[in-house]
């Protein structure tokens, strides 16, 4: 750890152009249990508080009276603000003195606008509570990351990735049955309070990461101090980079194909099945969490053995075959069954999309406003991708919508078996 | 050294601090959660006994005949309860047993007893063998103001994949004694969920009655 500390200016050379910040001979960050202990539960604990965010809202909102409009305006604003605060939150990410510091304010605005949400769903309080969860959403993804950057290095970024992804998953997959649980035995309301609780033991494992064990200045992607707050400049070289302009391409044709295809199965499964309606729907969201968990560290591994092309190559595919069976398979349990392909392309999308922007932020710095970007490219392509095939199964029905997502897939993962690059850094080989 | 013990007393204070703060989360807690349950005991003192249904043109048997008219005719945004009738008497207008000039004595209003009444947004609807069937979300109405259909938000886990679903309004009801928590539909999950969705601009299928007679 000594041996790093004398990397002044983050590994900058005069000309602005990166070394690359384990050269031979430094030795990797070695950060402690606890502080690896820490980031786990912090991650998991996260996803536990986001998970009651997602659809679950308008349920609630309908409970308490709502009209649907007046819920819809409330969704509508939240997620445009979720979609322009991507950039900014990476911004402040990297502009951050402190990433932990940023990350406890983020989750603390995510725990008062779960406790506004279930103590007084008035529409003024609600606006405010969605607006300050999609606020804190855009902080907390990029710090997240770049605490695991800063924490364990280069080296190891992809095994931690993976670990990170399998935590969050399983956070979810319990919070989503755990939600399911207490909003049938309990009340609508005890969801957003037990959200709201669960931000204390997150705030308790942040704090287990010792933040001298942090470096700040890997954690920001190696950006010289001097360029760290220059959005205009950050932006403009992150742009500039080939291999990042390809891959938020890839991205966004991901989205469009992904974003769309649970909801639009799921009301297909309503549809087709009587008794087992709900439990269907149930395991299409819920077990598909469980395989992100269980495949992520292996990801996470195999990105850092094979490189990264491969594992993109695998997860676009297995959207493109799931988007065609989707189009085929008629019966509800067999629909379910394709579902579980999602597990697949997610786990893979949740580990590579921050270890490609740590590869490419290598040479072209601000990691986090790289993060940033990807995350407004994949907000952009969720929205169009509700809208279209929102559209398209309105009027031509549901095979056609699952025939234009499986092309677009197709579309994606060609373009990634052709035009991405492998962003594995060559000095791993040596 | 000294660093390190900075550095444990600052941790021992974080704990502490946590504790204290999980403290007050979990009493905040427990007091909203019950603040509901307390809300629905204590009830409306001031609803003395149920009524029938009165128009308030028609004439009551007043107890007190030297007050006004037999046209008590109160003013729309106060009913009072019809049980203590003299108190509130003093605070409405003098009526006049002319009932030409209509808009100088008052709109006339209906005062129906609250417990018969219940909002019907948001709640849930379960089938006559008590199979949930979803939420009622919406109120579709025609142009003469006769209400159609209500729009139920069927199936679905915790709000994924739900259909949203007309019934004709003619189905919907309360159950005829207790609570009124739920509606009650007469129709099957099996006879919802292959129904096409609702779209608003576009034709309507409202489940239901074979006439279309609203």
């Amino acid at each position: 750890m000594l041996g790093r500390k004398t990397h002044t200016n983050g590994g900058y050379d005069k000309d602005g152009i990166a070394q690359t910040s384990q050269p031979n001979g430094t030795p990797s960050p070695t950060p402690s249990h606890a502080s690896r202990r820490g980031l786990d539960w912090f991650v998991f604990f996260v996803a536990d508080v986001q998970t009651g965010f997602g659809s679950f809202v308008a349920v609630y909102l309908t409970a308490q009276k709502w009209t649907q409009v007046d819920i819809g305006l409330v969704l509508t604003i939240g997620s445009l603000v979720g979609l322009a605060g991507q950039i900014p939150g990476g911004a402040i990410v990297d502009a951050a003195r402190s990433t932990r510091r940023a990350a406890a304010l983020a989750v603390m605005a995510l725990g008062a606008s779960a406790f506004a949400l279930a103590a007084w769903p008035i529409f003024i309080v609600v606006l405010g509570s969605r607006i300050a969860q999609a606020g804190a959403t855009c902080v907390l993804g990029p710090a997240m990351a770049a605490i695991s950057l800063g924490l364990v290095g280069r080296d190891a970024i992809g095994e931690r990735l993976g670990r990170n992804a399998s935590f969050a998953s399983v956070g979810t997959g319990l919070a989503a049955a755990g939600m399911g649980a207490s909003g049938y035995y309990l009340s609508n309301q005890a969801v957003f309070f037990v959200a709201a609780v669960m931000v204390v033991p997150a705030l308790i494992a942040l704090f287990q990461i010792k933040s001298s064990e942090i470096d700040s200045a890997r954690a920001q992607g190696d950006t010289s101090r001097s360029h760290r707050s220059n959005l205009a400049w950050g932006l403009g070289s992150l742009l500039a980079d080939s291999s990042l302009r390809i891959f938020a391409v890839c991205v966004i044709l991901f989205q469009l194909a992904n974003a769309a295809m649970l909801p639009l199965a799921a009301s297909m499964v309503t549809l087709r099945s009587s008794e087992l309606a709900t439990i269907l729907v149930a395991t299409a969201i819920v077990v598909p969490q469980f395989i992100v968990a269980l495949l992520s560290p292996w990801v996470g591994c195999k990105a850092e053995q094979w490189g990264r092309r491969p594992l993109l190559v695998l997860g676009f595919g297995a959207l493109a075959v799931r988007g065609a069976l989707f189009a085929l398979v008629i019966n509800p349990y067999l629909i379910v069954a394709v579902q579980l392909l999602d597990g697949i392309s997610a786990a893979v999308l949740a580990v590579m999309v921050p270890l490609t922007l740590a590869d490419v932020s290598r040479s072209t710095g601000h990691f986090n406003l790289a993060q940033g970007v990807i995350g407004c490219a994949v907000g952009i392509g969720a929205a169009v991708s509700t809208t279209l095939v929102g559209y398209i199964s309105d009027h031509f029905g549901s095979y056609a919508a699952f025939a234009t997502m499986a092309g677009i897939a197709n579309a994606g993962f060609v373009m990634v078996w052709l035009a991405m690059p492998e962003t594995r850094p060559n000095a791993n080989v040596e | 050294m000294p660093k390190f013990n900075v550095a444990e007393q600052q941790r021992r204070k974080f704990n502490h601090l946590c504790r204290g703060v999980v403290s007050a989360i979990a009493t905040l807690t427990t007091l909203l959660a019950f603040r509901d349950l307390t809300a629905t005991a204590v009830g409306d003192p001031l609803q003395e006994r149920p009524i029938q249904l009165a128009q308030a043109l028609q004439a009551e048997p007043q107890p007190d005949p030297s007050q006004s008219a037999p046209n008590p005719e109160p003013q729309p945004a106060t009913p009072p309860s019809p049980a203590l009738p003299a108190i509130n008497r003093p605070a409405i207008a003098p009526s006049r047993i002319d009932e030409k000039d209509t808009e100088e004595k008052g709109t006339p209003a209906t005062v129906v007893d609250g417990e018969q009444l219940e909002s019907i947004l948001g709640k849930n609807v379960i089938s006559l063998t008590g199979e949930d069937m979803g939420r009622i979300v919406d109120v579709i109405v025609d142009r003469p103001g006769q209400v159609r259909a209500a729009i139920i938000d069927f199936g679905g886990f915790l709000g994924v994949g739900t259909r949203k679903i007309a019934v004709d309004w003619h189905m919907i009801r309360f159950p005829p004694e207790g609570k009124m928590e739920n509606v009650i539909i007469d129709l099957t999950r099996n006879q919802l969920r292959v129904a096409p969705i609702f779209k608003p601009g576009e034709p309507v299928v409202v489940l239901g009655r074979p006439d279309a007679t609203p």
